[in-house]
């Protein structure tokens, strides 16, 4: 589906058809629920990331303006969905681990268990030492390490030049490396 | 091996060394680089762990219980949003039938009113106690956060509001309105200065070199000395002597004479 039958269906939500706006969700929660995957580690939480995406955007969407990018409108509020979620440390600390949870990590293709909640427990640190970081390396950093976005797409949209950019990536990845040192040998 | 290569080297490379699309020869010389050098060799080992499937791999991966139902999922949180709203606004006098296996149960009525009740009172006091403290850790963080937005807010009026719309001079006037400016703030300020502006002239640039040490003009002295002498100073260039010298960024300078330094 492009991004002109997207428009359409965004559109037909806007008016208030329910099915056009299910159409969407089952479009592009895939997409949502992968972008917010790099955020968590973990499946489920992903899931609840793009599930709460999902609300905000039934709520506003009568503020989607239909000359922007659907996509590009969806992708800034589920980005803002997964900096809240860096930002709220303790609502990660009241979420259960029990050991159940493990099985559900598994998922077809994926590596071990033990290996994905390693990876999810790194990530986590890693969230959490970002929230020291300056609003701009945050930004920098969140959007070119974690999400992996073109180093000079960032640097375009963020009104900066790209050797600022590297300058500040630089500075972040220093200053992460430097506080995340104490758990080195755990990962 | 010798260790041959610049820590900025070793930077500008770092994606293209995890990415393997380096020739041999580099990645064996950035790699004994990153062994010897403490902090490139943690940020090599930050960049494998965050290294990951692409979007589209990932896409693929999705377990589909997590996306299945998640319309209908939508929809419960929307309408228990709704219902909860109209629960508010519910008359409290309606109230369900007791059921009817609960009707014999007179006789226990008042030791397990008093069990309950009990339990309810230690409960009650214990979580009691854990929503004070968490309203407290609430509070306190309301605070930072209008402490640190009321800062950033005064930052970006020094700054002119929008970056690269200040200059030097205005913004190092305005900085003097301020006691102290940690040096991450003094950072994200010079990021906002159009970057190839010269903020010290050459000729006050070695003025500064050969005057008397204070504690402010060594570490000053120190950024300095990484740039190239008989060159005027631009903010991009204390911005990167600022980057490269590792200073720490809790370090809260005295505007004042940083003012002196740098107009």
């Amino acid at each position: 589906m492009d991004e002109a039958e997207l428009r359409t269906l965004a559109l037909a939500a806007q008016e208030g058809d329910e099915r056009a706006f299910e159409a969407l969700v089952r479009r592009l929660t895939r997409s949502l629920v992968a972008l917010a995957f790099r955020y968590t580690s973990d499946w489920d939480a992903a899931g609840d990331l793009a599930q709460e995406t999902w609300i905000r955007v039934y709520r506003s969407l009568g503020r989607w303006d239909p000359k922007r990018p659907f996509t590009g409108w969806l992708h800034t509020i589920h980005r803002n969905v997964c900096r809240d979620h860096v930002r709220r440390p303790w609502e990660r600390r009241q979420e259960s681990r029990p050991v159940e949870r493990i099985q559900r990590l598994e998922a077809p293709g994926s590596h071990a268990p033990d290996a994905l909640l390693e990876a999810r427990e790194f990530r986590e640190r890693v969230m959490e030492a970002a929230r020291g970081l300056s609003p701009s390396q945050q930004e920098v950093f969140l959007r070119v390490d974690v999400e992996e976005e073109d180093q000079r797409t960032v640097a375009r949209e963020l009104g900066i030049r790209y050797g600022t950019l590297r300058v500040t990536l630089h500075t972040a990845r220093r200053r992460l490396a430097e506080w995340l040192r104490p758990l080195e040998g755990r990962t | 091996m010798m260790d041959s290569v610049d820590c900025r080297v070793f930077e500008d490379q770092l994606e293209r060394l995890v990415d393997g699309t380096l020739a041999d020869v580099a990645r064996d010389l950035l790699e004994a680089h990153g062994e010897a050098c403490t902090t490139c060799g943690r940020q090599l080992e930050l960049k494998r762990h965050l290294a990951g499937p692409s979007l589209a791999e990932l896409e693929a991966r999705v377990p589909l219980h997590v996306v299945d139902g998640m319309y209908g999922r939508v929809r419960d949180a929307l309408g228990a949003d709704a219902s909860a709203s109209a629960r508010e606004a519910q008359p409290q006098s309606v109230r369900p039938g007791r059921p009817a296996g609960l009707r014999g149960w007179s006789s226990l009525r008042v030791p397990l009113l008093a069990a309950a009740s009990l339990i309810l009172l230690v409960a009650t006091g214990a979580l009691g106690l854990q929503l004070r403290e968490a309203r407290l850790r609430e509070a306190r963080l309301e605070l930072d956060l209008e402490a640190q937005r009321a800062r950033v807010a005064g930052l970006r009026t020094l700054a002119g509001g929008s970056r690269g719309a200040s200059s030097a001079p205005s913004w190092l006037r305005l900085l003097s309105q301020q006691e102290t400016i940690t040096v991450a703030e003094l950072v994200e300020l010079l990021d906002r200065v159009p970057s190839d502006r010269v903020i010290v002239s050459e000729a006050r640039f070695r003025l500064l070199k050969s005057r008397p040490s204070s504690r402010m003009s060594r570490m000053v002295d120190g950024l300095l000395d990484r740039v190239p002498a008989g060159e005027a100073l631009r903010a991009t260039d204390l911005l990167q002597a600022i980057d490269e010298a590792s200073v720490r960024r809790d370090l809260t300078l005295p505007t004042a004479e940083l003012v002196d330094l740098l107009s």
